[in-house]
Formats: structure tokens, sequence, C-alpha cells
């Protein structure tokens, strides 16, 4: 008996420190408060590729307006969908232009990076109820309190452990933080490695991979553009150029027709696509790890999309 | 199919009650054996021919030593052949024909695309102890063929071990078995152990330890850093998965043999090898390192040889890469140095200050051996131990100080465990907190992707 109360009322304690009462939402508030801060024309939406393939600076002086990069690494369109609508949504001056970086067909794969590491950001950013992503992603989405609790509790740990290493080591946390990030920094990878890393991460599970058709309605990019549409902001897609998309003959019959399904999609729902798949100016040389453009490719991607947004902006 | 999957508690629980409703030995016995195999082939059913035609040859090699004396070499040979064959070919064959070609021969060879079945080194090794003690006269051929199959494709060990042998698991498959509740308790904390070890220990330091190990040159203090995380990892890993194993195989009225003992605690390397992989340290030493000689050659370039012949080959089983080799060697070296010293299996330290001292050497050079198994390559090792610098920058050792505290703040309730078993008489209540202390953690902390087994890659 008094194991089975020992039990208990550990368990008990755990729910109410770590689950009870506990919700999502937790990035919401100061990604909005990021944005409203800046008051951006145009915000870009996107993962790593963007991170690394974009300079804010350098393309809001392009464009005489203030441009904001909105990302999270490892994204894809369940947390894009979840920030149009749950930031974007709550601005009290939303952007003009919504520009948003994607590869290949994921913007209709809805399953697409959601488990795993990248279920946390989409947690944070997810209101208490969010019956699209129940809807479209099904049991592997369910809203399973101790899950959640856990990967909390599994970064807290950590921190926990960054900060009390700082506090033996007397220095500042931030320079604990610091230390650790320039130590592991992807510049200091094996580039090989980071890109076997991200191709193995891409699996889609044997969907029909290329088949627009049958996607599309069961993905988040009709709910992405109709939350755009509601807002009034003018939705532009950029598909990025894959390091792949070097070889001439990396691209597939079904691809291609995927991608003429897309484009004549966008097109019909009033949207703009903006294709650097065949861009020939970005070669070899302007790429670092996987897909990631380098500091010379960063620069020269910057300018090309401001021309290509000038010219699109201006229409 | 993995201990660490969502199916695995429910395939389990199916065995364990269908397996219970059966009274008859001989049921329950082919119950586990045709779920043995579902196990085996979950995601690939073509594994199970392997081990099939491995057990029909082995049964079949044994029976003819037995009843045909005259032909036993020959049926020996057949089947170490067969088996070592079966090896190589999905194994090293395609190690040797690189190798071969980097020494500009046979260019016009072409590797095999083939998969490497998961568990083979295991079961192989398993029905080749089986062979060699019948041919030495240690055990008698089996007639029964179901229970000779059990043994070898028995799902709790078949994939990682530990390596059976089977004048100690065919016994327990040929008695019969009762169901007594104890075998629940007793299970359990074999699971929750196991589980904690896994999925709170090593998957969440092979995040960190995969990161230095994917730096383009670390320093040398990162990379022992980093080879001290691997150690903790691969064993929490590896331990897991025997504790599992023997969880289940316990639910199931059979005991499987402890394959780890403490091996931190180790002073020497001959003591380690006592206490770590037991069942394959044991194998090599029966069936390798005795039969060249053992400790018994009398020369000094005959014993390193027969230690670095044994100690190589014990590396290559790991992997068809030259670091595994090179693993094995090193460890191969420092048996043969702490021998010559004079520091053999049945040497204890005197005083507390010698056996911290002997802990402490002999840990670090294991340390460093975990950094050769681990390189991706041994040119990269190279360029790390040659590093300009020793990585004693600020950033280098704050980093250092932040991933020791993490090993300490992963695997801190798992090293209570060996305070914990002391207290197994005494304190049944503290014994009981730390249970639910462990499960708590375990909820808490468990890595939501759960690393492969590492040992399922050999």
């Amino acid at each position: 008996m008094r194991h089975l109360f020992l039990g208990t009322l550990t368990l008990l304690c755990l729910y109410f420190t770590f689950i009870h009462d506990r919700h999502g939402g937790a990035d919401i508030i100061p990604r909005l408060q990021a944005l409203e801060a800046k008051s951006p024309k145009l915000v870009l939406l996107g993962n790593s590729m963007l991170r690394a393939g974009v300079d804010e600076e350098r393309l809001s002086e392009h464009l005489g307006c203030t441009a904001f990069k909105a990302y999270c690494n490892g994204s894809a369109s369940a947390w894009w969908y979840l920030y149009v609508k749950n930031v974007i949504g709550k601005m009290e001056q939303p952007p003009r232009a919504l520009v948003l970086l994607f590869r290949d067909h994921f913007l209709t794969d809805p399953s697409f990076r959601t488990t795993g590491p990248y279920a946390m950001p989409i947690r944070t950013l997810s209101e208490p109820s969010e019956p699209l992503l129940t809807a479209l992603l099904g049991q592997e989405f369910g809203y399973s309190p101790l899950v959640w609790a856990s990967q909390e509790a599994k970064e807290r740990w950590e921190t926990r452990i960054m900060k009390t290493t700082a506090k033996l080591a007397r220095v500042p946390k931030a320079t604990q933080y610091k230390a650790v990030a320039a130590v592991f920094d992807e510049k200091r990878m094996q580039a090989e490695l980071l890109t076997q890393q991200q191709l193995s991460s891409e699996s889609t599970r044997g969907l029909a991979v290329y088949d627009f058709d049958s996607q599309v309605s069961s993905s988040f990019l009709p709910h992405l553009l109709a939350e755009l549409k509601k807002l009034e902001i003018h939705a532009i897609f950029v598909r990025v150029k894959r390091r792949r998309e070097l070889s001439p003959d990396s691209k597939s019959l079904e691809l291609q027709g995927y991608m003429q399904a897309l484009t004549n999609y966008l097109s019909q729902e009033g949207a703009y696509l903006i294709d650097f798949s065949d861009e020939i100016c970005i070669g070899e040389e302007h790429y670092g790890p996987g897909d990631h453009l380098n500091e010379e490719g960063q620069r020269l991607f910057t300018t090309l999309l401001a021309e290509k947004l000038d010219s699109v902006v201006t229409r | 199919m993995e201990f660490t999957s969502w199916t695995y508690p429910v395939f389990l629980t199916c065995v364990v009650c269908s397996y219970w409703i059966l009274k008859k030995r001989y049921l329950q016995n082919a119950l586990l054996l045709v779920l043995s195999y579902l196990f085996y082939g979950w995601i690939h059913p073509w594994f199970c021919t392997l081990i099939a035609a491995s057990t029909f040859l082995d049964y079949s090699t044994a029976l003819g030593m037995e009843c045909y004396p005259r032909f036993k070499k020959g049926f020996f040979t057949l089947s170490l052949v067969g088996n070592l064959g079966l090896l190589a070919t999905f194994k090293y064959f395609n190690f040797f024909i690189e190798n071969v070609q980097a020494l500009g021969l046979a260019q016009e060879w072409r590797g095999l695309s083939l998969m490497l079945p998961v568990g083979i080194s295991f079961y192989t090794f398993q029905t080749l102890s089986y062979t060699v003690d019948c041919y030495r006269g240690h055990l008698k051929a089996r007639r029964n063929f179901l229970d000779f199959a059990l043994f070898v494709s028995f799902f709790p060990q078949l994939v990682a071990g530990p390596i059976e042998r089977a004048s100690r698991l065919l016994p327990q498959l040929e008695a019969p078995r009762q169901w007594r509740s104890e075998r629940l308790l007793k299970a359990a904390p074999l699971f929750l152990l196991g589980y904690f070890k896994k999925l709170v220990v090593a998957d969440n330091l092979a995040i960190w330890v995969d990161r230095i190990f994917m730096l383009e040159t670390p320093s040398p203090l990162l990379l022992f850093v980093g080879s001290l995380g691997f150690a903790i990892q691969i064993y929490g890993d590896f331990s897991a998965y025997t504790d599992i194993a023997r969880g289940s195989a316990r639910l199931l009225g059979i005991e499987l043999m402890e394959n780890f003992r403490s091996p931190f605690l180790a002073l020497t390397p001959s003591d380690f090898w006592r206490r770590w992989h037991i069942s394959f340290s044991s194998w090599i030493r029966d069936y390798l390192y005795i039969p060249l000689g053992g400790s018994r050659v009398a020369s000094w370039y005959k014993s390193l040889s027969v230690l670095l012949i044994t100690m190589g080959l014990s590396g290559l089983w790991h992997g068809a890469a030259w670091h595994f080799v090179a693993w094995g060697l090193y460890h191969g070296l420092l048996l043969f140095a702490y021998k010559s010293l004079g520091i053999e299996a049945k040497w204890q330290p005197k005083t507390l200050l010698q056996k911290i001292s002997a802990w402490a050497l002999f840990q670090t050079l294991s340390v460093i051996g975990w950094g050769i198994f681990r390189t991706p390559s041994l040119s990269w090792l190279g360029q790390a131990i040659f590093h300009p610098s020793w990585g004693l920058g600020h950033a280098e050792l704050l980093t250092a100080a932040f991933l020791l505290l993490l090993y300490l703040g992963y695997s801190g309730l798992w090293l209570s465990h060996h305070w914990m078993r002391h207290l197994e008489k005494r304190a049944l209540w503290l014994q009981s907190t730390w249970q639910w202390a462990t499960l708590a953690a375990l909820l808490m902390l468990a890595n939501r992707v759960p690393q492969q087994f590492i040992y399922f890659q050999f």
C-alpha cells in the first residue's frame, strides 16, 4: 500500500508540475511582438533555407521597404500555415505581401516535418484547438499532454544544465550559450554528413510523391492561401534551387508535371510563383552544407530575389 | 521490430498471454518459434530465409557429426564454411572488394548490393558455438528440430544478443515451464532500467556525441569528451538491449545470461573484457583465443600475435571498417602491455590509491579506445589527434564543461542504481521510491525519436 501511495503521489506531483494547464502557443506572442516591432511591408516565410539564403537588410535596401524573415529551422507547410494564421493573422497592420520559400513538392505534403524534433515548434505556434491540424495530420498529431510535457521537460533540463555550467564557470549565461553555439556552428561541421542528414530526413512515407491533384485538397496550401486572402496579403511563392538541381538531368518528368500543376493552381488562386530551380547564376560554389547557400550564395540569391520581387510587386 | 517501437509492447503482451495459455512445452516452443520469425521478418521478411538456412545447416551438420563420426571433420568444415560464408558474403564482401581495389587490383570486380541482415553476426556465432561444442564432444547433437530452431531464433536475444551457449539455453527450452507471478515482479525492473538507459541516457547523449563526431576537425579535448560521451552512450544502449531482452525472456520463463557487469569499474583490460559484452568476449576466448594458444604461449611475440589476431578479429566482427579493426588491435596491445607488466587477470591492487590510479588509468585508455571505435574514419581521427591546438580555448572549455555536466545530468539516476542494489533487502520503500522516480524521469526525459540500437548494425 505504501508503495502504491508513493507512486501515486509521485505521478500526481509530476502531472501538476509539468502537465496540468500546459498548452501550446508559447511562441505566438513573442513572434507577434517581433513582427509588430518591425512593422514590415514584406514578410518572408520559410525554414533554414530562408535563414541561410536571404539577407534581410540587403533585401530591404533593394526593395526600398522593410522586409522581415520569419523562419524556423526544419519547418514545413504545417508551421507556415500556423504562422500565417496565428501570428500574421493577429497583426494590427498586416504586411502587404508574404514571400514563402519552399522546395520541391513539400507545400502539399502536410505531414512533412511534423513529428519528432519538428513537432515542438508546431506545438508552440498552435492555439489550444487546431481542428485543421488534427484533420490533416490525424493520429500522428494527437494532443498528447504527456508528449508535449516531456519535450518541454527535456529542453528545460538541458537549459538548467547549461545555466549550472555557467554558474560553476562564473560566466554569464549568454557567454555559455554563445560558446556552445560557436563550437557547434554549422560552418565547423563536415558538410557531406550534414547533407546526408538533411536528405535522410526528407522521406515522405511512400506517398504518390509528385501527384499534385491528389495531394492539394488534403494539404495546408489551400487553407494558407485562404488565410492570406482574408488578410488581403499578396501571396508570392518562391521555389528555391536545390543543390541536386545543378545537374541538368535532375528533374524527373513527374516533378516537372507536379510543378506545372502547382503553377496553374497558384495562378488560379491569384498567387505568384517565382521558380529559381533553373537559375544558372547559382552554382556549386554558392552552396554550403546540404541545400543551404553560403555567404556568397546568400548575397547572390538576395539580389536575384530582390530583382524578381521588384518586378512582381510593381505589377 | 525494435524494442523501442510502439508495436513491441503489444507484440510481447500477445506473446506472453498466448504462451502461458498453452500448457504443453512443445506447443509453447512452436508458438515462440513462429512469433520469433514474425519478429525477425517484421520489416524484411526475406531475412527469415537466411536464419532458416543457418538453422537447417547447423542442425544437420551436428547430427551428421554424431551419426557419421568418420565424416565428423567434413560436417564440421561444412558448418564453418556455411556460417562464416554467410557472414563474409553479407558483411565483408564489399569491404574486401574496396580494399583490393584500393591496391589497384581487380578493378573490374563489382560489390554486391545486399542489405546486411540484422543480427547476422549474433546468430551465426550462436549456431557456430553449438557445432563447435558438438564437434568437441561437449554437447550432444539435438534431434528435436523445433527446440533447436527456437534456440537459434529465440526473439528476445536474436538481434543483439546475449550470444547464448547451447549448453545454457537449450536445456531451458527443453524443460517444461510454469507461470509464476514473481516473474512479472522480477522482469519489471529490467524493463524499467532498460528503457531508461536507452531512451533517456543513450538517445539523449547520442545527439551531442554525434555533433562532436560531425565536426570537421575537433580538438583533442572535444574528441576526448565526445569519446567519453560515446562510452556512456554505447554502454547505456547495449546494456539496455540486454535488460529488455532478459526481461522479455524472463516473462517466458527463460533466463538469459548477464552481458555486462559494471564495465566502468574495470581496473585492467582483462578485467574489462570479463565485464563488457560477456557473451561475446567469452565466445572469443573459448573459440578463438584458447585454440590459438591463449595465455599458455611461451614467447612474447607469439603472445602478442595471438592477442592481436584475437582482438583484431573481434574488432572486425563489429563492422567492416578499418577503425573497428584498429579498436580491436588497440585493445590487443593494451592486453599485451598489461600482461608484460605482470598485471593479468588475477591482479588485485593492494591499496586504495593503487586501486584508484589503476581505475583512472584504465578508464582513460578505454575512453580513447571508444574514440577509435566511434570515429567516422581513421584519417579524421588522425587530424583530430594532431590538431594544432589542444582545444583549451574559452569556448571549447565551456562546451566541454557543459557536456560533462550533461552526461552526469542524464546518467545520474542510472549511477544511483548501483547503490540501490546494495539496499535490496533492507530499505524496500527506498527502492520502491527510486523505481517510481526512474519511471517519472523516463516519462519526462525520454527522447521521443528513439535511435536504432547501436549493436543492430553489427
